[in-house]
């Protein structure tokens, strides 16, 4: 599913350079779960937009389902996102002006179609959100909030879903709860890749790596 | 979605919008209120010009200005065939107005003498609609001034007698303590066996036309039209009327000049910077956009439809508002066209369409702010 090769992302912060991706080598199979673990600042965050086809490394490759993704035009990745992954963070990110079904909705970049929106409602309601579609943000728990971008990156059926830090603001019930709904999608031929710096995603994984200075330390 | 998306957010974001929505209403009230006041004045200063009469007077260029001065109109004759020659010159109605033949003589009548004046019918400008200027006389009657009607006991209905032919009186002027008062007004071709001159006239009266811009002299122009027009007369201007009507003109002209940029330039920075700190607070939801796979063209369009919205209540609320200020206020400011100070439904339309193409160019740039926000620096951030 992702070939990573030779990775490699540096930043400028004032006069000092950071390397957030060294030289860095990962392969993730189609179906896994793979968790990569880490302190803040190792490069996690990076790894993973540098994966979703936003962030183009200083050198290497990255390459999904086939798909250079640097290949490709701005366009053409910002369709490749579209089309074959999910996102999901750690601050949400929801729209808060407009309610839980039009945000998971925003994933469609067309406007939706009948089918898409009781795809949306379907999701929503195996994720327990079936009473909340006209909610907004604001009315709802960090749970339900992160239950509703768990079925935002759903909705396009995507092969790949990227999460980063996705229980960070969230109790361990709920953390297991919205792991649950990933490893779901995985255990129906989806892949996920996690980026975290606690553990509780680790009983999910079917692959956890950690991580520091932008390396891979160890795989298990 | 994308309209939804665009009103739920103005909705949401009240503040940015409302002061956004205040700043197009208050730049398209401005504009508003000063076109209708501008306007009426324009118009009552037609009106009132017209009510003047002419103050344009073509003679024979021949004519000895004192002798002029002292008759009231040319000793020479022209032929009356030159006004037709003039209305067919292809640029007189860009510098000239109601075209009237005259001829003019004092006429001896029993033991008196009357203003004989023949007046031809008013050439005007195949596009104007105002009804031609002057006395509209049909031949065998007359329109008489106030003291001939005094001396020769004329009323309405009844004749006159020149040349030994009767005419039939159909009005009686006011007093006006003018040489009006002495003329007695024929059709020109009555005018002309009378005094024994047939083809003939001594004098072109027209109205310099409105067109001619502030920084023309209008008399500059007319006399340089006029020597390529009919090379043998010459111009004379009533300059009172004249430069009262350039005055006018000029005064609303220059405070057009000065205004229209400053409005335009406060209202479009008014924008951009409230569009700037729209799209600084929607930084995160760009991001996510990018993140969705949406395009950099329907993000900026989300801009660019936000501006148009807001360009589109401003339009209408600022016309609303620049009426309400002009029937209010600008009647007090200028006082001589109160009366011609309307509502101008026009500017309605020319406002929705304007105020929206304006606001959408003055959120351009932050629009495009926005559409290259990368969504990883922005992601990262949060």
């Amino acid at each position: 599913m992702i070939r990573c090769t030779h990775l490699t992302q540096r930043f400028r912060v004032k006069d000092r350079e950071v390397r957030a991706l060294d030289n860095l080598e990962l392969s993730v199979a189609a179906g896994d779960f793979l968790v990569v673990r880490g302190p803040s600042g190792c490069g996690k965050t990076t790894l993973l937009l540098t994966l979703g086809a936003m962030l183009r490394p200083v050198n290497g490759s990255v390459v999904v389902r086939g798909q250079d993704l640097y290949a490709l035009s701005s366009a053409e990745r910002a369709q490749f996102r579209a089309r074959h992954l999910g996102f999901v963070f750690q601050m949400f990110h929801l729209v808060p002006y407009l309610n839980v079904l039009e945000n998971v909705l925003l994933a469609r970049p067309a406007p939706p179609s009948p089918a898409a929106r009781t795809r949306a409602r379907d999701l929503l309601t195996r994720l327990g959100l079936g009473d909340r579609l006209e909610h907004r943000p604001a009315a709802l728990s960090a749970g339900e909030r992160q239950r509703t971008a768990v079925a935002r990156a759903l909705l396009n059926e995507p092969e790949l879903i990227l999460a980063d830090e996705p229980t960070g603001n969230l109790d361990p019930d709920n953390s297991h709860e919205v792991f649950r709904h990933l490893q779901s999608f995985q255990q129906t031929g989806g892949t996920v890749v996690v980026v975290t710096h606690g553990a509780a995603a680790d009983a999910f994984a079917t692959r956890v790596i950690r991580m520091a200075a932008g390396r891979i330390l160890s795989a298990d | 979605m994308w309209l939804r998306l665009i009103l739920r957010e103005i909705v949401h974001r009240k503040v940015n919008a409302g002061l956004s929505v205040v700043g197009v209403t208050a730049a398209v009230a401005l504009f508003v209120a000063f076109l209708t006041s501008a306007n009426a004045s324009k118009r009552e200063t037609t009106r009132i010009t017209r009510n003047l009469g002419f103050n344009l007077r073509i003679i024979p260029k021949a004519t000895n200005m004192e002798r002029f001065w002292a008759l009231g109109y040319s000793d020479l004759t022209m032929p009356e065939a030159w006004v037709q020659r003039l209305a067919q010159y292809e640029r007189v109605f860009i510098t000239f107005n109601h075209l009237v033949a005259t001829l003019q003589q004092w006429y001896p009548v029993a033991d008196r003498e009357v203003l004989l004046t023949g007046l031809a019918a008013a050439i005007t400008a195949p596009e104007q609609r105002q009804r031609p200027m002057g006395y509209q006389v049909k031949p065998g009657t007359v329109v008489v001034g106030f003291e001939v009607a005094r001396a020769f006991n004329l009323k309405p209905g009844g004749t006159f007698t020149l040349a030994q032919r009767p005419y039939q009186v159909t009005r009686c002027l006011a007093e006006t303590g003018t040489e009006e008062d002495m003329r007695v007004y024929t059709a020109l071709p009555d005018a002309q066996a009378i005094l024994g001159r047939a083809g003939l006239i001594n004098e072109i009266q027209a109205i310099d036309c409105l067109c001619l811009t502030a920084d023309q002299d209008p008399l500059k122009v007319i006399r340089a039209e006029l020597d390529r027009a009919l090379p043998d007369t010459k111009a004379i201007q009533l300059r009172t009327i004249a430069d009262a009507r350039a005055r006018q003109r000029q005064t609303v002209d220059r405070y057009f000049a000065v205004m229209s940029p400053l409005i335009l330039v406060l209202g479009g920075a008014w924008l951009a910077v409230l569009a700037v700190l729209n799209v600084q607070e929607r930084r995160t939801e760009i991001g996510l956009l990018r993140a969705l796979g949406h395009s950099p063209g329907r993000i900026g369009g989300l801009f660019l439809g936000k501006a148009v919205l807001v360009g589109l209540a401003g339009g209408a609320l600022g016309w609303a508002a620049g009426t309400t200020l002009a029937l209010e206020f600008g009647p007090r400011i200028f006082q001589i066209t109160a009366p011609a100070i309307v509502a101008e439904p026009r500017w309605l339309f020319y406002a929705c369409v304007a105020a929206p193409a304006f606001a959408a160019l003055a959120s351009f740039l932050p629009a495009m702010r926005a559409v290259s926000l990368d969504p990883a620096v922005v992601l990262r951030d949060n």
